[in-house]
């Protein structure tokens, strides 16, 4: 029996549905069975969890799910695009306009200023250049960071270039946001901030696919999966602010 | 290549006992195998350069000391006398000499003459003829028991019976005849029928040359042929060279190291100096070192550009290197490995890399070298010429190759490691970026004021003496040293802009403001000239890159995304973009510059012609011993002037000679030569114009006019000249007789125009009545086809040995060969642009791996990857034709500025050919857009997720 067939229906539309996939890397002679059979469905607006011990296959499920990586079987459906089906170039601009990412090493371009990382999605997805930067440089003032738009990464601290990733990944106003151990290079305190920041963006209605192997942070999620041996093992609603 | 052994005994102990750092250098190294190649394959070209240009060197001197060792034979001196009973004289007291001393195997009499020879023409075959054959009288006994070696004279057989001739075998192939066959020999307005009774291979005796000219066209006849032609000699007609040669002992090559010896053993024998004695062989040895040393220089110095290319490249390639392994020195360092094991282990990679590089650059260098040489071939083995290249490597040049290459590569991986090593623990295991100075070091202002002060003092003491480095780089170095002297008070930006400016400032006028110290400067100093301009422009653009890049950036924006990424990186790393602009810079300065003095020279081929001409259609050379009568030519239909010239070797001692006396040329002009307006002159002296001057020469023999090129070897613009009212001594090199010469003019460097001119009166002064006019200027009239003239002149006067050519025909021969010789130097230069592009192709490689991540994260957020190919492409785009503008730019500024300063020559006008440095332009950012296709390739493939997958 899957994990699946215990997970509780949403009670919102399902902006992503995920039908027996499979995903397997080979190193030579060796195979690794990274995803296998995976069946799940989110709901717009949903804050998911997934949680799991390291080498269980979390990042893999997240890559997969977001069509960074591909899949050897199944079908991942996002806001009713079968996106494996899709051409690269197709793909990529689907990513585009529905994804935001946020990555445990912050990912930033480190030849762009802060505003300039932030306004690059948006012009990725065809926003008009001005609005673009309007738009980025709103988003940083929301998340506090008004007074270093024109600094560049390495002149920002650990908390600061995460809450730049972070208004990177919101600013274009994707469907879903997908985070990769958003606070796994932070300190306590700051990695508290940032959470508590994805909190307010969930309640504002954002989706939120989050990968963590925190307990106390998967603890602040409505809804958690837990992935071992590439498998959902569990998966609960939780009650969570 | 003991100083490449002792360089490489601290590397070789750091390898025997630190086998961590053997370890750590080995398997870096290792690593990334195409990386690796592509690293010895940058470093290797400057190795290749430097040994190639030794190659082409030796290749020179090789094959005109074998010319002149094959030639030549046993001949080692020879002695001109001023007539038959002279030399008999002579000959006989020099064969007391050969008994007496150790010092000589050898004393040969011969007569010589230059004439012309046809073959008689079988039925139905056509008849061919040489116009400037060497006619010699030699006892064929004499000639083969002349010297140790009767095999090395080349001669054979008896000596030609009456009507009989030996004919070398040049000429014979020249001629298409074989023994048996019938030529003609013309002289002296007589012709005799010779039978061919044999063929003489072309070397010693048999080949006698005593020019560069591989090809000897020698023809023996029977004793008593020449004085029986001569006996009706036209007046004017120079009679045969009575001449003595003398073998020294040992071989034809080891006899030369007696030269000194046996011409201070004559000298004493004869109890005076000897007129007409030339140590023949020793002169064209020298003459042919001189060359080999002249055309390594030259193509050293030329190369220089790519072998700072390369070393740019080094550094590049060794900063890049230690940004990618930041992290893995940070965690070398906490783990205890002390700052120098670390500079051990960086230099025992470099040392490995430097060592591979120097040993195939030095084999590729022999290839180089080949190459040049084939082409210089091609070039310098023309008929007239007809030289003979035999490609040649000296193993010592090969040697000196690596060595050389292997210091430079080795000297700047170690003082990159030194400098890359200095790194912060934590933030190097962190990736952190190095934080900006807060302060500029006291150190560094010390530094500062030490250069600046180094600076002032050398320009202080060079410029008033007109020294040309010290004026040229002085104030260079000490604007160079105010930059941290002054950076305590001033942005960086502000006083590198500054100080940058003022070198391209400075380096651009300083020939037009101080022209006494470049009068007759060398190459080397253009050389200087260009580090110092791309050094400043590249360091001014460097400095301002954002200034720059924000107008581009602005273009990019929003509406491509690839190019906007594309600029941020090369606008962000400005030390690395900096060295691949410096590398690009310098190459393409030299090529336009080149490009430039090429087509400066060929464009003008009107302005030439009308210079050389001086009012003349065409040219007729002939013997000496059977001249083109100037009386006959001017009796044709057509003709409105002839001049007679007489050209003839000299010898000239003057102050700047130290008194010595050195072999050039004079030429004996006539009224109708100075009628037509002879070419401009450079310096007029005390005369109001160049008729002036050319009539008051023909009027007293005590006047010469001589070139800004005399007495000058050697390329490029003409060194230190003599001054009008200066003295000059003329030697006739045959009868030794002297005669004092008053400068009264100097003539324009053009090269019809480089000999030596005095009234023909002078010259029967000094030579007596031995020189005849043997050069007649032809003036047409309007409207008649010089090249028809000329062709007919010649059949007419085929027994003369008459060489008639246009004017426009000689500037074009002329031009053409200088045109190719510009080329050859182009394609040499193309080596450098070959390691600007590999730089480039290698910097973006590891661009590649070095943002594989941000790639990543650029694809996850929805970057097309097509895109990411287009930002890699527009990067090295971008820094290429900076490159490219910075080089163009700067080339054709200094070549304007040095035209416009008349240091190739008066009122030549500025022309950019436009269309070939468009191609150039074009071509180079075309292979440098080619080097960077497949590494922005392999960047459009990378898979976010495995990119982030790895990251994270």
């Amino acid at each position: 029996m899957t994990a699946a067939a215990e997970r509780p229906t949403p009670a919102r539309s399902v902006i992503l549905s995920a039908v027996g996939v499979d995903k397997t890397y080979r190193t030579g002679a060796e195979a690794v069975v990274a995803l296998d059979h995976v069946d799940l469905d989110v709901a717009a607006g949903e804050f998911l969890a997934v949680m799991g011990p390291s080498g269980s296959g979390k990042t893999t499920l997240l890559n997969c799910l977001s069509g960074l990586d591909d899949i050897d079987a199944g079908s991942v459906h996002i806001d009713g695009e079968s996106i494996h089906e899709l051409s690269d170039a197709r793909r990529t601009r689907h990513r585009a306009k529905t994804m935001g990412f946020i990555f445990q090493s912050f990912n930033l371009i480190p030849v762009f200023s802060a505003v300039e990382n932030v306004e690059l999605p948006l012009l990725l997805a065809g926003i008009a250049p001005k609005e673009s930067r309007r738009r980025a440089e709103e988003t940083l003032e929301r998340l506090g960071l008004g007074q270093r738009l024109r600094h560049r990464p390495p002149e920002l601290s650990g908390g600061e270039q995460q809450r730049v990733t972070v208004a990177r990944a919101i600013a274009g106003e994707p469907t879903i946001v997908w985070a990769d151990e958003p606070t796994g290079n932070l300190d306590t305190e700051t990695a508290a901030g940032v959470m508590s920041l994805l909190g307010d963006l969930h309640r504002d209605g954002l989706t939120l696919i989050l990968v963590t192997h925190d307990q106390a942070i998967g603890a602040t999620a409505g809804r958690r999966i837990e992935v071992r041996d590439g498998r959902i093992v569990a998966d609960e609603l939780q009650n969570s602010s | 290549m003991i100083l490449v052994v002792l360089a490489s005994l601290p590397f070789l102990f750091l390898a025997a006992r630190r086998p961590v750092l053997r370890r750590l250098a080995l398997r870096n190294a290792a690593r990334r195998p195409r990386e690796t190649a592509l690293i010895i394959l940058g470093s290797l070209l400057g190795t290749a350069i430097i040994t190639g240009s030794l190659v082409v060197g030796d290749t020179l001197d090789a094959s005109f000391s074998r010319g002149a060792i094959t030639r030549l034979g046993p001949i080692d001196e020879l002695i001109t006398a001023s007539d038959t009973a002279e030399r008999d004289e002579l000959a006989a007291s020099l064969q007391a000499l050969d008994t007496e001393s150790d010092l000589i195997d050898g004393v040969l009499s011969l007569d010589v003459v230059t004439a012309a020879v046809s073959s008689t023409g079988a039925a139905g075959t056509t008849a061919r003829a040489e116009p400037s054959a060497t006619v010699i009288e030699v006892d064929f006994g004499a000639a083969r028991s002349f010297g140790g070696d009767p095999a090395a004279t080349g001669i054979e057989g008896d000596t030609p019976a009456p009507g009989q001739a030996a004919v070398g075998e040049d000429l014979a192939e020249e001629l298409a005849v074989r023994s048996g066959d019938r030529v003609t020999l013309y002289a002296y307005g007589a012709q005799v029928e010779l039978q061919v009774g044999r063929i003489l291979a072309p070397l010693g005796v048999a080949g006698f040359s005593q020019g560069f000219g591989t090809a000897s066209p020698t023809l023996f006849v029977a004793p008593g042929t020449l004085a029986m032609l001569s006996a009706d000699a036209p007046p004017g007609s120079t009679p045969p060279d009575a001449l003595v040669a003398v073998s020294n002992r040992g071989g034809p090559l080891e006899g030369v190291g007696l030269t000194e010896s046996v011409m201070a053993a004559i000298t004493e024998h004869r109890g005076a100096p000897v007129p007409g004695l030339a140590p023949a062989k020793a002169d064209l040895l020298a003459a042919a070192e001189d060359i080999g040393a002249e055309f390594t220089s030259l193509f050293g110095s030329i190369g220089f550009f790519s072998v700072l290319a390369g070393v740019l490249l080094l550094v590049n390639i060794f900063v890049m290197l230690a940004q990618e392994r930041k992290s893995e020195m940070g965690m070398l360092r906490a783990v205890g490995l002390r700052r120098a094991s670390l500079v051990g282990s960086f230099s025992l990679e470099g040392w490995m890399y430097a060592l591979a590089s120097a040993f195939l650059g030095a084999l590729a260098g022999i290839g180089v070298g080949r190459v040049v040489s084939g082409v210089a071939a091609d070039i310098f083995g023309g008929e007239e010429q007809a030289l003979d290249l035999a490609f040649a490597v000296d193993l010592a040049s090969i040697q000196s190759g690596f060595s050389l290459g292997f210091a430079i590569a080795l000297f700047t991986v170690v003082l990159t490691s030194l400098s890359i090593a200095r790194v912060n623990v934590i933030r190097a295991i962190r990736d952190l970026p190095e934080p900006p100075r807060d302060r500029t070091r006291a150190r560094s202002m010390v530094a500062g004021a030490l250069v600046v002060a180094a600076g002032v003092a050398w320009a202080a003491s060079g410029i008033p003496a007109d020294e040309p480095y010290a004026t040229m780089a002085g104030p260079v170095l000490a604007l160079a040293g105010a930059v941290p002297l002054a950076s305590r008070f001033f942005s960086r930006r502000l006083l590198v802009s500054v100080a940058a400016t003022g070198a391209l400032v400075w380096a651009t006028v300083v020939f037009g403001l101080l022209p006494a110290a470049f009068e007759g400067v060398d190459i080397p100093i253009f050389v200087v000239q260009g580090v110092i301009l791309t050094a400043a422009a590249v360091a001014l653009v460097t400095q301002n890159q954002e200034v720059l890049g924000a107008g581009l950036r602005h273009l990019g924006r929003g509406r491509s995304m690839a190019v906007r990424l594309g600029l941020a990186y090369p606008l962000a790393r400005r030390f690395r973009t900096g060295m691949i602009l410096a590398m690009y810079s310098l190459v393409m300065f030299t090529l336009v510059f080149i490009v430039v003095l090429s087509n400066l020279f060929s464009s003008q081929i009107d302005d030439f012609t009308a210079d050389v001409a001086g009012g003349f259609d065409l040219q007729v050379s002939s013997n000496g011993a059977n001249p083109v009568p100037p009386e006959e030519v001017r009796s044709r239909d057509g003709t409105v002037a002839v001049a007679a010239l007489a050209d003839t070797d000299a010898q000239f001692a003057t102050s700047r000679t130290g008194g010595e006396f050195e072999n050039w040329f004079v030429t004996g002009i006539d009224d109708v030569f100075v009628d037509q307006g002879p070419s401009g002159l450079g310096d007029l002296g005390p005369y109001p114009d160049a008729d002036a001057a050319y009539r008051a020469v023909l009027a007293d023999s005590g006047l010469i006019i001589v070139s800004d090129f005399f007495l000058q070897g050697g390329g490029g613009p003409p060194e230190e000249s003599l001054d009008p009212g200066e003295q000059v001594t003329l030697r006739d090199p045959v009868s030794g007789r002297t005669k004092e010469l008053t400068i009264a003019a100097i003539a324009d460097s053009s090269f019809g125009n480089a000999g030596a001119f005095i009234s023909n009166d002078s010259l029967v002064e000094t030579y007596g009545p031995r020189v005849a006019p043997n050069r007649l200027l032809v003036a047409l009239e309007e409207g008649a086809d010089p090249e028809a003239v000329a062709a007919e002149l010649n059949a007419t006067f085929l027994a003369s040995g008459a060489d008639a050519e246009s004017f426009r025909s000689l500037v074009e021969v002329n031009l053409a060969g200088q045109t190719q010789f510009f080329r050859l130097m182009q394609g040499y230069l193309a080596i450098g642009l070959l390691v600007g592009i590999a730089g480039l192709g290698v910097v973006m490689v590891r661009a590649v791996r070095e943002r594989r991540r941000q790639v990543g994260v650029l694809r996850a957020l929805g970057y097309p990857s097509a895109a990411v190919r287009r930002a890699f492409l527009v990067e090295s785009a971008f820094v290429a034709a900076e490159g490219i503008v910075i080089g163009t730019v700067l080339a054709l500024v200094t070549a304007w500025q040095i035209v416009g300063n008349d240091t190739f020559g008066d009122d030549l006008p500025f022309v950019v050919p436009w269309f070939e440095v468009a191609v150039l332009v074009v071509v180079t950012l075309a292979m440098s857009l080619l080097a960077t296709a497949a590494p922005a390739q392999q960047a459009s493939r990378i898979k976010p997720a495995v990119a982030l997958r790895l990251a994270d």
